[in-house]
């Protein structure tokens, strides 16, 4: 047997798929033979490894759960796949960010270093320039904070108008009082305050709404009875950053979760995701969720993608 | 251990290599291995209710006392495996009634549902596993670490890169997998240990 079909006969093997004879072979083979132990332990590793970074087909993931996953000990080494992907992608996005910096910074000091070679200047213009540069630099960026600022109040006073007229409208059909925002907001902390459910059983892969039709519908994300979370996995595969925070909001625009910062994106094959864990209950039947991808852009964090679903319950 | 069980366990390891005891340290630490991936694929497993590495253990004390009371076993490797599936099926009955829950109970219980204290216990556990990975990652060496970054996790990521590493350290691929799998082993063995140390200590 070359080496490609005994992968693929101790594959089978620690999922399932062999038939009694030949796990009884496999059994004896192992036993005998430390080479073989050896190879067993690096293949079941590898699955293991690709089961946490969820490049496993669905199929192939319920196996390897099923079969490979039962016990605390095989857990444990479950658990250690994760710990050394968490810590390989912080290495990476560190050094990615090492070299964007120093790549940066090169350009930024050959600009400079090519501008004043050019020609020659008193002593007293170098420093002079970079003053008058700074407190320019400076006056522009206060003018336009300051214009943001008022743009996000006027906005603000606007939405809270527009809120209150559409309060007064749905009590005169009504003819019951309806809660302020204020309260509102509160009752949805105080729903987020219990302690989070942490069995997820459901996993959707979701595409940024950018590279759908424009007719095109979202997608459909299937939640299967009893699932007290889903975990939607965030195509992302724009520039990387150190750090993400997803938000969910429904289509009126309702932050429906506090937000989750600091996470890290996976790699799987080319593309990279961001795990974004959803409680079930804070999704209802029918409606349409965004959740807007942001990244951590110095001190802020900035929209780098936006992903929609429609919820279906089973 | 006592007198008695460091007498048999002495004869075992001459009877696994008289006159070596590396080689008889080896080749006990084969078997173990074996018997402990014997159970714990799951259609073998002590039924998610044993260790695998104390059933493992189960299995040695067994072949310990057999060549203790003077059996001749002619190939000790095949021996082994059928002591491990006396061993399973002995722990399966012991154990039955414990993984085999009548489906109403199944329904009743809810596995995914945990207490605030279990999820404050979860996250302990998570905040000593990264402690120790760090220490453990430190004793590597710079060569090393590297190499371990470079490879990265799984079977079929970074093709290309692991293609590039092989032939850099002008070794194959095959080879270089392996290597990577007896550094994660190493990583793994030490974070092990300090878990162990640390719950020593609490």
């Amino acid at each position: 047997m070359n080496q490609e079909k005994q992968d693929q006969w101790i594959k089978s093997y620690l999922l399932g798929d062999l038939p009694p004879h030949e796990r009884e072979q496999v059994e004896a083979r192992y036993f005998a033979d430390p080479d073989f132990l050896e190879r067993m332990d690096v293949i079941e590793a590898e699955l293991i490894e690709d089961y946490a970074l969820g490049a496993l087909g669905v199929e192939k993931a319920q196996k390897v759960k099923q079969h490979m996953l039962n016990s605390p000990y095989q857990l444990e080494k479950l658990q250690f796949a994760e710990m050394l992907m968490e810590r390989f992608d912080q290495v990476e996005t560190v050094q990615d960010v090492a070299v964007e910096a120093a790549l940066r910074r090169e350009n930024w000091v050959a600009n400079l270093r090519g501008f004043f070679s050019q020609r020659r200047w008193p002593s007293f213009v170098i420093p002079a320039a970079a003053a008058v540069l700074i407190i320019g630099g400076l006056i522009f960026e206060i003018s336009r904070m300051r214009r943001q600022l008022d743009n996000l109040r006027l906005a603000g006073l606007k939405q809270q108008e527009t809120i209150a007229q559409q309060q007064k409208q749905i009590e005169q059909m009504t003819g019951k009082p309806q809660p302020s925002p204020e309260e509102r907001r509160n009752d949805l902390v105080k729903d987020q305050t219990s302690p989070p459910p942490t069995m997820k059983l459901a996993t959707f892969l979701l595409l940024s709404v950018t590279t759908r039709e424009v007719n095109e519908k979202p997608p459909d994300v299937l939640i299967p009875t009893g699932a007290a979370e889903v975990r939607l996995q965030l195509v992302y595969n724009g520039k990387r950053y150190s750090s993400y925070q997803p938000m969910l909001e429904n289509a009126d625009g309702d932050v429906l979760l506090p937000p989750k910062s600091g996470l890290k994106t996976v790699r799987v094959g080319n593309q990279s995701i961001v795990n974004f864990d959803v409680p079930t209950k804070n999704l209802i039947e029918n409606r349409t969720y965004i959740v807007r991808l942001k990244a951590k852009r110095a001190s802020n964090y900035e929209e780098v993608g936006l992903y929609d679903f429609i919820v279906r319950k089973q | 251990m006592d007198e008695e069980e460091a007498v048999a366990f002495k004869k075992f390891l001459d009877y696994l290599a008289p006159d070596n005891e590396q080689a008889a340290v080896q080749r006990y630490e084969h078997l173990r291995d074996a018997a402990i991936k014997y159970f714990a694929c799951k259609y073998f497993a002590c039924r998610n209710v044993s260790d695998p590495r104390a059933c493992a253990d189960e299995v040695l004390r067994v072949l310990q006392l057999k060549i203790a009371a003077g059996r001749v076993i002619e190939h000790i490797e095949s021996y082994s495996l059928r002591v491990a599936h006396y061993v399973k099926l002995r722990d399966w009955k012991r154990h039955q009634p414990e993984v085999q829950p009548s489906e109403s109970e199944g329904k009743d219980k809810n596995p995914g549902a945990e207490s605030p204290l279990e999820i404050l216990e979860k996250r302990v556990e998570r905040n000593r596993l990264s402690r120790c990975l760090a220490k453990c990652w430190q004793t590597f060496s710079d060569e090393d670490r590297k190499l371990m970054e470079r490879y990265g996790l799984g079977s079929e990521h970074h093709k290309a890169e692991r293609e590039a590493l092989a032939a850099e350290l002008g070794i194959t691929e095959e080879y270089l997998r392996q290597k990577i799998h007896r550094l994660k082993k190493k990583l793994r063995a030490c974070l092990n240990d300090c878990l162990k140390k640390i719950s020593r200590k609490v």
